[in-house]
């Protein structure tokens, strides 16, 4: 067990065990009192009224004392005992944190076991104790270690304890974010006819450690407890959050869209890792909702699930995508659904990382050597339903003609396939070092060659390719971080703004016309970017919409022109005709991302209105704070969305050159092909042709501009961008000519091995022994094996080389632009 | 010569066969900390299982592999070696017999891990060696392939005037500012270091281990001189933090983050300039900023680093990455139970 403390300049602290967050003692109260105060005052109501009003009290994990200290509170607790089989825990609570749990560990009440909950359990129930009070309060499991005491033997034996007047309180998960792994151990509780009654609430500290917008409790007991015994329950004092018993049956709603996920979430047996699953794939629902009260009926009508009881094989989710495909889907599409369920197995993995790990499947077929496997389990025929050994025979028969196209083999269709592939991604994924890895391979061979994912831009860099909107989930807009020199983006990732200088009156209207830049104001605007549209695109506070072009400039979009601007000094270098593409192509994802903005403002509002009903709400200035920056953001894109002026209303034709044969290097601004001049598109709609020299009217240089030239446009936009763009092409070209020569050394090498083997094998004949790789096999294999890697190299050598060709022409044409303007 | 593997069981890295596996480890170019005993200790608190393969030549130990497996593997796991195996690679005959033997013996223990196939990751340059024909190409690689080395043999001085002059510009800057780094191995400041690690991998999209593994790491590692954390601090905030790993005569900038906030205080400047002198300092000859790309390619994995880490100079260097032997009966095992569970 590893313990993180950390210790905060305001005396707070955090801690953290195996890297989870255990406690922080600015919110623990309330952890701390809901999941002890509601089970204490039930008890001890059923007590009384049996006349016996003294409690003992058991509570499992909670070795940080503060569980204790809510029911050390009150005096008809006669016996705690606490067990906790860590002795760091426990040493640590009865020093360090003795301020914060009220020295619980020093009261002559408690009684402190060091040892596994399960065993102590186990003995008490053979000695028939009886316990009125349990309290469950273990960290969230991580392992199967920690989901045996979820299990239905785990809540067996807790009963087998438990009085019959007795109540049990235990700490879950969040029933939002990961709502199976909530209901499973309610299922679990149930099966264990502990009849729980689920509960939840908000803990900011657990919010903002990523486990959900609520976090959820059960409180059961032996004997059914009733609604009413919630009517007028008496809490022990003091207390600083739990106020009332009005306020806890809130506690008890929820939406019903997650109180329904209760039938499909099975109770779990001991070896059982479906609780561990669920824990690690959260699926975030929504936790505003509360048209569903755990009080509203006696016994839960929703039927028990059946029991899932054994480690499986393969992964749930896989399983049953693999098991539940129509016969009419394709294996393709199969496959594909399986990739997108492929379950986080670990428990500091998320969903998404693995879908990335994953996000080429057939670089997992690459390595194997599919032969050799293929006939390794055709000597297992016998094991093997009869369809998947007729396409394992088909499968060899096709290795044998052609090496094997690792994306072609997952296309053809056959189950066999796609079990093998999803057998060695799950060796993958299942080592826990994988999804952090350093560096990933794309297309990598098993010839030694290397592709290096090189890329070719083509398009223009504005166009906006997103993911449709989704609900913020980082913190870029808190108040902490919001505007504080940082640019905060739509998911909520802030980044380190850039500060823009610009004059007011030279765009926005007519004005540009006479625009005269010894006539400027003393001192520009300067603002700060604050929303990030795109990775090039800023919002500024006021609206504007700047795209960056180079270090030194940037465009301006506005309704009647495009300005290029001198970032330092904040003066147009030129206006350019509005491309009318380009406005179509950024209202359009302010739009998409206005609506996403706007469902998250939704969200974070019904969730407010949740919490502050719920009357748990000591943090809410901060979230109302943050609420209010994210409002300002959508009043942000909505000044863009007007700056642009009229917008086309479908989208228009991308722009024609204005010169046939010349590639457009941004918005208005142009090479021709031979890249002896840039073509400007003035915001008078009239072409300049502009080199080192001069700028004219006419491609032929014949009618001279009567305008100064403009060498800031030369020096401080053309050859940064130029330069940049021309480097960039270097580099990827670079990158894959450096990968064509590792494949043609790879060649060489390989040849050379194959006319060795081929004498040999003339010589000594086809069995004789030979080294191939690590590995001494006959020459024979050792040829077809070389033929095979000869075949993938090649056909590697194809691919670069294709790629090398179709590296866009206008490179050379910016690269003499280049050196003309320079 | 008569080779042969042995397994190496519980061997302590200051005495016996566990010092001389130490010092071959050190003196292998092509390995690192990560095929150390130390790093093999603070890998099973993490809850990894060792088998430790030790390669010897008649009595002599040569080279061998640390190989890491999951604690539960369900289908299947993998036998992995990062910086592994040991080996003469440059005595290809040698090497090539030694792998094969490690490759033998780890089969012989597969069942045990689970392992379908192995994995191993040792730090060549390319062209990959013809000995590793038979191995594929893994499909991800632990370590970063391409990175950058920086010559810690030189002097302070000429390091700094092999830097872009920007480079160097920011570094002075920094200290102009009142940047100050510290150097600690105290675990208290790995709160401290992982909020600023968590923002740069919020801020640049790559993936952060959980906490404890930065405090576990530190804590196996910090006693025995391989790791400590430098934090950049600037009016009493911590504008960036590094955690560094020095190992026989490699230095590695494993892990680092610098705040979003105060970009113009160049923290991150200062933060590498202090761990370059701390690893010269430690007696290292070659620092490693782990994760490079020379080409400059704007789309590559590691374009947004790579932009800051070429100022400093050095030298790129690409290996040959991770490669991975699957041992067909054992796959094919996994394959029959996975169909197993479907029926």
């Amino acid at each position: 067990m590893t313990i993180v403390l950390d210790e905060r300049a305001d005396s707070s602290i955090a801690v953290y065990i195996d890297g989870d967050l255990q406690f922080d003692s600015r919110d623990e109260g309330l952890y701390h009192e809901l999941l002890a105060l509601p089970a204490l005052a039930l008890a001890t109501a059923r007590r009384s009224a049996r006349g016996k009003p003294k409690l003992r009290a058991l509570i499992c994990g909670g070795g940080d004392g503060l569980a204790a200290r809510e029911l050390l509170k009150s005096a008809v607790i006669s016996h705690v005992d606490l067990v906790d089989y860590d002795a760091q825990i426990i040493a640590l609570a009865r020093d360090d944190w003795a301020a914060i749990n009220g020295h619980a560990l020093s009261d002559a009440r408690l009684h402190v076991h060091v040892e596994d909950a399960f065993q102590f359990v186990d003995r008490a129930a053979r000695l028939h104790r009886a316990y009125d009070l349990i309290i469950c309060d273990f960290t969230v499991p991580r392992d199967s270690a920690g989901a045996r005491l979820h299990t239905i033997e785990w809540y067996g034996q807790l009963r087998a304890i438990l009085a019959d007047t007795g109540v049990l309180a235990v700490n879950a998960a969040s029933p939002s974010q990961t709502p199976l792994a909530y209901w499973s151990i309610y299922n679990s509780l149930r099966a264990a006819e502990l009849h729980p009654r689920p509960y939840r609430f908000v803990l900011p500290s657990f919010t903002n450690a990523g486990y959900g917008d609520d976090w959820g409790f059960f409180i059961g007991a032996a004997r059914h407890l009733r609604p009413r015994e919630f009517s007028e329950l008496r809490f022990a004092e003091p207390r600083q959050f739990l106020h009332s018993a009005d306020q806890l049956r809130r506690c008890f709603c929820f939406p019903s869209a997650i109180a329904k996920l209760r039938d499909s979430a099975p109770p779990t047996s001991m070896g059982s890792l479906w609780l561990l699953q669920a824990l690690f794939n959260p699926t975030w629902e929504d936790a505003s909702a509360v048209d569903w009260s755990a009080l509203d009926w006696s016994h839960d009508p929703a039927e028990l699930p059946a029991t899932d009881s054994a480690a499986p094989v393969l992964p749930y989710a896989v399983r049953a995508t693999l098991q539940q495909a129509e016969p009419t889907v394709s294996e393709t599409e199969v496959f594909e659904q399986v990739i997108e369920v492929m379950p986080a197995l670990r428990a500091d993995q998320t969903r998404s990382m693995i879908r990335e790990f994953i996000d080429n499947p057939a670089r997992f077929l690459n390595t194997l050597d599919l032969r050799a496997i293929v006939d390794a389990l055709l000597r297992r025929a016998a094991e093997l339903p009869q369809r998947l050994v007729g396409e394992l025979r088909l499968l060899r028969a096709n290795l044998r003609r052609t090496w094997s196209n690792p994306h072609s083999l997952l296309q053809r269709g056959l189950r066999i396939v796609s079990i093998i592939a999803i057998v060695v991604i799950l060796s993958n994924i299942i080592h826990p070092d994988a999804a952090y890895g350093k560096g990933s391979v794309d297309g990598g061979t098993t010839s030694g060659a290397y592709q290096s994912g090189s890329f070719a831009r083509t398009s223009s860099p504005y166009d906006v390719v997103a993911p449709p909107p989704s609900t913020v989930s980082g913190p870029g807009f808190a108040p902490s971080r919001y505007g504080r020199g940082v640019v905060v983006d739509e998911v909520g990732s802030y980044y380190p703004t850039r500060r823009y200088r610009y004059y007011r009156s030279y765009y926005g209207g007519s004005s540009y016309r006479s625009y005269s830049r010894p006539a400027r104001p003393d001192d520009p605007n300067e603002g700060e970017a604050l929303y990030r549209l795109t990775p090039e695109t800023d919002l500024l506070a006021n609206g504007e919409i700047v795209i960056a072009l180079t270090d030194q400039s940037y465009l301006l979009l506005a309704d009647q022109v495009t300005s290029v601007v001198d970032i330092n000094t904040g003066l147009p270098i030129i206006f350019l005709q509005r491309d009318p593409a380009l406005i179509w192509r950024t209202h359009q994802e302010l739009n998409r991302q206005r609506t996403g903005l706007r469902d998250s403002v939704k969200g974070k509002q019904d969730w407010i209105d949740w919490i502050s009903w719920m009357g748990f709400a000591p943090w809410r200035d901060d979230d109302e704070r943050e609420l209010a920056n994210m409002q300002n953001t959508v009043d942000v894109v909505n000044k863009a969305i007007a700056s642009l002026g009229s917008v086309p209303a479908q989208q228009p034709p991308v722009a024609e050159p204005p010169l046939s044969g010349s590639y457009q290097l941004f918005t208005g601004v142009w090479v021709t092909g031979d890249g002896s001049m840039a073509i400007i598109q003035r915001a008078d709609a009239q072409p300049a042709y502009l080199d080192r020299n001069g700028w004219w009217l006419d491609p032929g240089r014949t009618a001279p501009i009567s305008d100064p030239y403009p060498d800031d446009l030369r020096k401080l936009v053309l050859v940064p961008f130029l330069t940049k763009l021309v480097n960039e092409y270097d580099a990827v070209k670079k990158s894959i000519e450096s990968d064509l020569a590792s494949a043609r050394q790879d060649m060489t090498s390989l040849q050379k091995d194959l006319a060795e083997y081929t004498q040999i094998q003339k010589t000594y004949g086809p069995s004789d022994t030979v080294e191939y790789g690590s590995s001494e096999i006959s020459v024979s294999q050792a040829l077809q094996l070389t033929n095979a890697d000869i075949g993938r190299t090649d056909q590697l050598i194809s691919v670069l080389q294709q790629r090398v060709d179709q590296l866009p022409k206008q490179h050379e044409a910016a690269q003499k632009l280049l050196a003309v303007l320079r | 010569m008569q080779l042969s593997v042995q397994q190496l069981d519980d061997l302590r890295p200051d005495a016996g066969l566990g010092w001389r596996w130490e010092q071959l480890v050190q003196a292998a170019p092509a390995s690192g900390l990560m095929q150390s005993l130390h790093w093999a200790a603070f890998k099973r608190t993490r809850g990894l299982r060792v088998l430790h393969l030790g390669l010897f030549a008649a009595d002599e130990l040569i080279g061998g592999a640390l190989l890491y497996a999951p604690a539960t593997a369900q289908p299947a796991s993998l036998l992995i070696a990062p910086e592994g195996p040991v080996l003469p690679w440059e005595q290809p005959e040698i090497a090539r017999a030694g792998l094969r033997l490690l490759r033998s013996a780890a089969l012989e223990r597969a069942s045990k891990y689970a392992a379908v196939g192995m994995r191993i990751e040792p730090l060549l340059p390319t062209p990959r060696p013809p000995l590793l024909r038979d191995w594929g190409r893994a499909p991800v690689d632990l370590l970063a392939r391409e990175t950058l080395l920086l010559d810690l043999t030189q002097s302070e001085a000429e390091l700094l005037a092999a830097m872009r002059p920007k480079c160097r510009y920011n570094i002075r800057l920094a200290e102009r500012h009142g940047v100050h780094v510290r150097s600690s191995t105290a675990e208290h400041d790995i709160p401290l270091f992982y909020a600023l690690l968590d923002e740069a991998g919020e801020r640049d999209d790559f993936y952060v281990e959980p906490i404890d593994h930065f405090s576990d790491l530190l804590r196996m590692l910090a006693p025995h001189g391989l790791a400590r954390l430098l934090i950049a601090e600037y009016a009493g905030a911590a504008l960036g933090a590094l955690l560094l790993t020095t190992y026989g005569q490699r230095a590695v900038y494993l892990y680092g983050g610098t705040a979003t906030s105060e970009r113009n205080k160049m923290a991150g400047y200062a933060l590498q300039w202090a761990a370059i002198t701390s690893a010269k300092a430690a007696g290292c000859a070659s620092y490693d900023f782990y994760g490079y790309d020379a080409s400059g390619n704007p789309q590559h994995q590691y374009a947004n680093f790579s932009r800051f880490k070429r100022g400093f100079g050095g030298t790129p260097r690409t290996f040959i990455g991770a490669h991975d032997f699957y041992w067909p009966d054992r796959l094919a095992d996994a394959v029959v139970r996975a169909v197993h569970a479907l029926r």
